[in-house]
């Protein structure tokens, strides 16, 4: 399965600055070559290829999945939301299917479920782009507005 | 019940680390004190989650959370058993800063064929975790026989 991009013109402010954050202002997810595929409110859609510098033996660690998860269920948060305000991650679950060898192309999407009061829930999945087998699939929630900047963990 | 740890555990741990790609990432290393494991993220640029405020990426914390439960497993079997990690579930309690993290594990059950393992991770002051980590682990052994109901 191919996921074609999908992506809006213009984006709104804080959805131009989540898909900054992941494309290139971030060192670790440069490495993973991340291009979004999909952005609208409240979803998020990237392409990436894990390379061995991350694997486990034959196949890419698992935790890699539970990274990319983190980040973009956080960004599928920000991409709902009016204006950039700083969030963190209060709990993650990441469920993992099957293993992946280094440099797969993958598809990894988020959906910002809901916020209720200052609490977002999104849920995830990371895919194999070719094939459409489900990787890992992840649901967390986040804290929305930070007290300060320094305490947001995104 | 759980196996005891062996003689030689530090040993059969570190020639596993050294194999491994993405513990090298984490600069992850593994020390005995009081009997207990305890493995430890060595800081690195890498794992900063936002360059602005410095915090370890969560994502960072879980992965770390997640491999020293798989540690603790393999520590306790035979080499010859499969080991993989099917679920990790972290609460983050507290901001992280830019330093080394610590953790340690508890074990609920080591059943024949899943495990459920409970990670604690802390930075300056162990009693003041900064995430834990639930996670569950299919366990493999050489003589089990794989159901034709379920595909492999």
């Amino acid at each position: 399965m191919t996921e074609h991009s999908d992506i809006p013109s213009p984006l709104s402010p804080v959805q131009q600055a989540a898909r900054a954050f992941i494309e290139s202002e971030h060192p670790l997810f440069s490495s993973l070559g991340l291009k979004a595929t999909r952005i609208s409110e409240g979803e998020i859609s990237f392409r990436l290829t894990v390379p061995a510098g991350y694997s486990d033996g034959e196949y890419v660690h698992s935790g890699i999945m539970a990274i990319m998860l983190d980040t973009i269920l956080g960004n599928a948060v920000w991409t709902s939301l009016d204006r950039f305000v700083p969030i963190a991650t209060i709990n993650l679950k990441t469920d993992y299917f099957s293993k992946v060898a280094p440099d797969t192309p993958l598809i990894c999407s988020g959906i910002c479920e809901g916020i209720r009061d200052d609490v977002a829930y999104s849920t995830g999945r990371a895919m194999i782009e070719k094939s459409g087998e489900l990787v890992a699939m992840a649901a967390g929630t986040f804290m929305v507005g930070t007290r300060s900047k320094s305490k947001s963990r995104l | 019940m759980i196996p005891d740890l062996s003689q030689n555990v530090l040993e059969k741990l570190e020639r596993r680390i050294a194999i491994s790609e993405m513990a090298g990432w984490l600069n992850l290393a593994v020390t005995i004190e009081s009997g207990q494991l305890i493995y430890t993220l060595g800081f690195d640029e890498a794992h900063i989650g936002n360059p602005v405020i410095r915090a370890i990426h969560g994502g960072v914390v879980s992965t770390f959370l997640e491999t020293a439960s798989w540690y603790e497993t393999y520590a306790r079997l035979p080499e010859d058993v499969g080991i993989n990690v099917t679920s990790v579930h972290t609460n983050f309690l507290r901001s992280t800063t830019p330093t080394d993290v610590h953790a340690s594990v508890s074990i609920h059950r080591l059943g024949r064929r899943f495990g459920f393992l409970e990670a604690t991770c802390w930075q300056e002051d162990r009693n003041n975790p900064v995430a834990t980590a639930e996670t569950g682990i299919r366990i493999k052994r050489p003589d089990e026989k794989s159901s034709l109901a379920i595909k492999t």
